[in-house]
């Protein structure tokens, strides 16, 4: 089974590795695109599938490690790959200085708390103005070369940072602490009396799902050449980043990523065809899969579609 | 030897009292029974026991080291396991998997899958849940999920195992089987600290009973001296009789 | 006595947070949902006082009215047709769900209404009152005494009357509310409903007192969200304590610290009274404890 599955991700990892040199460049930024959403919302799964942590504000490490990149490559003339482990372990300390107070909150508190997390933070890089370049924004060295060459370079970037998130995620599921998240998950008060330090486990998932988002953050920021505040503590990209992973299923290693793959290419679609009406049809693209396909599309669906199944998550729990 | 010493240990909420004063032993390789009627604190006492709520008063001596300042999780590495009377299966891992978590992070902290497996697989076959290891244990029947709870205790390789009314709610075959199967981890050297509302069953297989009434013990002894005790009969019949009115 | 100038400003504007965190904190306390649309909702009410009043010259005061009943309604529908749909799925769910609903109707808004700030200017805008060495503009003291007054209203309705008593009632134990014959649909409704009606007139009276546009929704449900926690759950004195710290909190620290910091000290003060505190300071325990 666990081959057989294996085998059908390496497939898809080949065409993936091909399709760049037959596709335009429009494509290509898309599926960097693509590449980016999946890993962000295959990292954060660790901490909000698998440990149930609805860790709103994740995007709050995508934002610090976008400024550790541009920063260190600015102000201190760093190479941009060698950034990028800062960027992972700036994540990793915020998630541990934060983990211990903030994983206690349970539910609305932990999320909302993510969220002003991620705003203060924000606020506070707006204000540094002398390291960050406060509203102004950072404009980081531009990479040389083709522009052919460029799109491939981040396309191929980001696919490995997706490739790395997915391989920490199922190895992560695998071990013995995947096993702790998952008992987290469930119940907490069980999973203490199983000998099950939930503090220190809960910290960890969310400290390694900070560093795969803030790698993200670094590779985005040396992309878009230019970051500001607001390009990079986006509350919409938590947003889409949480349907994402519903609509894949959370539980699962790739489910995120076939979420990530489906919404950013629907939204692509919606995008090209109606830019004026897109962030409407996004909400109510939300709404549809919280109405509908809450436990996402392959848990829905197992076994083929029916209409049934499509309104059994609102026989369940209608009030 | 005594394993756990409960001393003057009390639990209040607030203005509420809950526990109060209560004071008793339990020897390695002993079955002790508490029972005592609704609101008589007996999940409390073990809530203390494994740290889920903070002691208030008093202190609870585990091998003769006071547990009273230490975390849940500390508690299961130090060798003391539970069940839950509300069952708290892991949904979403299987039967095994459920059994695994315990004796990964319990006082044997197995590190490897494998072992970790084979250590499951036996706590299985002590309870006879082989059949639906690889079930969800949300699908299965409570007698099965109380049978669960128990093998992952179990897994954790305890010295001592609450049994938070493992018993409640079975069919007379269950009983018998959940009875026979108690039996024989205290012959495996656990000791064993039962809840229980079943009567019959707790009085079979208990060495000793407390009897805890209102938050206070009011009774020590061998279960026949228990049924004979006049304040156990009145705790009961006059709980009774409130419920009538 | 510049500091007595900037205690009134904050009190002032405390009065606002008041009103909005009112209507939010009822929502989550009574159908444990956190309302992030709540801030969009506001808006809403908002565009409505500024259209009639560029149309019809309508005095803004007087529409509060009309601003109040059309939230009213609206939150009416979305609870009883959406919202109680899925209201008993996990909390995060509805989290999410509410946040769509608030991606939408920004969109809506700035598609329709455009992302440039609006603002509602009547003539007696400029005019104060002069207490010695403080200036209070004449709207800003009108809105305060709005907001003082709606508040108690709430509390008085919610203590007094009979559907107060059950949505109290639902909030504390739906399943005992049930029993007692209370619908819990329509309870939840109506108490989304006034949580909507109340954002509306805030927005309004937002209107009246500063620049708006589609873009701020989210900073509003933030502060909504930070009134319900500074002052606890549920509880409409709380709201009123939470709004006057949050609004002397945000004053002063910007005279002190600078204006630009003023984001990062409500934010930062919301998280620090999460961590210490999370049952608010009026507060009890809090639901998500509650319930596990």
């Amino acid at each position: 089974m666990l081959i057989k599955k294996l085998f059908l991700f390496l497939i898809f990892l080949l065409i993936l590795v091909f399709l760049p040199f037959v596709i335009s460049g429009y494509w290509l930024r898309v599926l960097t695109q693509t590449f980016l959403f999946a890993a962000i919302a295959t990292g954060s799964n660790i901490i909000i599938g698998y440990t149930g942590y609805p860790a709103f504000g994740n995007i709050a490490f995508f934002g610090v490690g976008a400024y550790v990149t541009g920063v260190l490559m600015t102000k201190y003339e760093m190479g941009f790959l060698a950034t990028l482990p800062f960027s992972a372990l700036a994540g990793i300390i915020l998630a541990s200085i934060l983990g211990i107070p903030i994983l206690r909150l349970k539910g609305h508190y932990f999320a909302i708390a993510t969220v002003g997390i991620m705003e203060t933070i924000r606020e506070l890089v707006d204000n540094m103005t002398e390291l960050t370049g406060g509203g102004l924004g950072l404009t980081l060295p531009i990479m040389q070369g083709e522009p052919e060459f460029i799109y491939k370079y981040f396309y191929f970037a980001m696919l490995i940072c997706l490739v790395f998130a997915l391989l920490i995620s199922f190895v992560v599921s695998k071990i013995k602490l995947g096993y702790a998240l998952k008992a987290i998950r469930v119940d907490e008060d069980a999973a203490s009396v199983m000998g099950i330090n939930t503090p220190l486990y809960k910290t960890a998932a969310w400290a390694v799902s900070a560093a795969i988002v803030g790698v993200c953050g670094g590779i985005y920021a040396y992309w878009l050449s230019y970051i500001d505040p607001h390009t990079v503590f986006v509350g919409t990209y938590s947003v889409k980043m949480f349907a994402m992973i519903l609509l894949g299923g959370g539980t699962t290693v790739i489910g995120p990523m076939l979420g990530a793959f489906i919404l950013e290419l629907i939204s692509e679609v919606v995008w090209s065809k109606f830019i004026a009406i897109h962030g409407m049809v996004l909400g109510l693209l939300i709404i549809f899969i919280i109405l509908f396909l809450p436990k996402g599309l392959f848990e829905t669906f197992k076994g083929g579609f029916s209409f049934k199944k499509l309104f059994s998550n609102l026989r369940e729990n209608k009030l | 030897m005594v394993l756990l010493e409960a001393k003057n240990v009390a639990k209040s909420y607030g203005g509420l009292k809950v526990l109060t004063d209560v004071t008793f032993n339990v020897n390695k390789g002993e079955i002790v029974g508490i029972i005592g009627p609704n609101g008589a604190g007996k999940t409390t006492f073990m809530n203390l026991v494994s740290r889920l709520t903070n002691i208030t008063g008093g202190v609870i001596n585990y091998k003769g080291q006071p547990i009273n300042n230490k975390k849940p999780h500390e508690i299961a590495k130090l060798g003391i396991a539970r069940t839950f009377q509300v069952v708290k299966p892991f949904g979403g891992l299987s039967v095994l998997e459920n059994v695994m978590v315990g004796a990964f992070y319990g006082k044997r902290n197995v590190n490897s899958k494998k072992e970790s497996m084979e250590v499951a697989e036996e706590a299985l076959k002590v309870v006879g849940l082989e059949d639906v290891r690889h079930k969800d244990p949300r699908i299965l029947p409570l007698a099965k999920r109380k049978k669960l709870e128990v093998a992952r205790a179990l897994a954790m390789g305890p010295d001592l195992l609450l049994l938070d009314e493992v018993m409640a709610g079975l069919g007379a075959k269950e009983l018998n089987d959940m009875m026979t199967e108690i039996i024989k981890l205290k012959e495996k050297g656990i000791t064993i600290i039962a809840i229980e509302h079943v009567m019959k069953a707790i009085m079979g297989i208990s060495d000793r009973i407390v009897v805890l009434h209102l938050g206070k013990l009011i009774c020590e002894g061998t279960p026949q001296e228990v049924v004979k005790n006049p304040a156990v009969i009145e705790a009961y019949l006059g709980s009774k009789y409130a419920k009538k009115e | 006595m510049i500091i007595l100038q900037i205690l009134v400003n904050g009190f002032l504007l405390g009065g606002f947070y008041t009103l909005i965190g009112v209507g939010f904190t009822l929502v989550w306390g009574v159908t444990n949902i956190i309302n992030l649309a709540h801030g969009a909702i506001a808006l809403l009410g908002a565009y409505i006082t500024y259209f009639i009043f560029q149309y019809w010259h309508l005095d803004p005061f007087v529409t509060l009215p009309v601003s109040f009943l059309s939230m009213f309604l609206f939150g009416y529908v979305l609870q009883r047709y959406l919202m109680n749909l899925v209201v008993k799925a996990q909390i995060f769910m509805l989290l999410i769900l509410t946040f769509g609903l608030e991606i939408f109707l920004v969109n809506f808004m700035t598609t329709f209404f455009s992302a440039d700030f609006k603002s509602v200017t009547p003539d007696y805008a400029g005019s104060s009152l002069v207490l010695g060495d403080i200036v209070i503009p004449y709207i800003r003291l009108g809105v305060f005494a709005i907001c003082v007054i709606v508040t108690l209203l709430m509390s008085f309705f919610l203590d007094r009357t009979w559907t107060g008593k059950a949505i109290k009632a639902t909030s504390l134990d739906i399943e005992a509310a049930m029993m007692s014959g209370i619908n819990p649909a329509k309870i939840y409704a109506l108490t989304f409903a006034f949580g909507s009606g109340l954002a509306g007139l805030s927005g309004s009276l937002l209107s009246l007192t500063q620049a708006f546009s589609p873009n701020i929704a989210g900073g509003l449900t933030l502060r909504a969200f930070i009134v319900s926690i500074l002052g606890g759950l549920g509880r409409i004195e709380g709201a009123f304590l939470g709004g006057l710290v949050l609004g002397v909190v945000e004053t002063m620290s910007s005279y002190v610290i600078g204006e630009s910091y003023k984001n990062a000290i409500a934010f930062g003060l919301m998280v620090l009274m999460l961590i210490i505190k999370p049952s608010g300071l009026l507060g009890r325990k809090y639901y998500a404890e509650v319930k596990h």
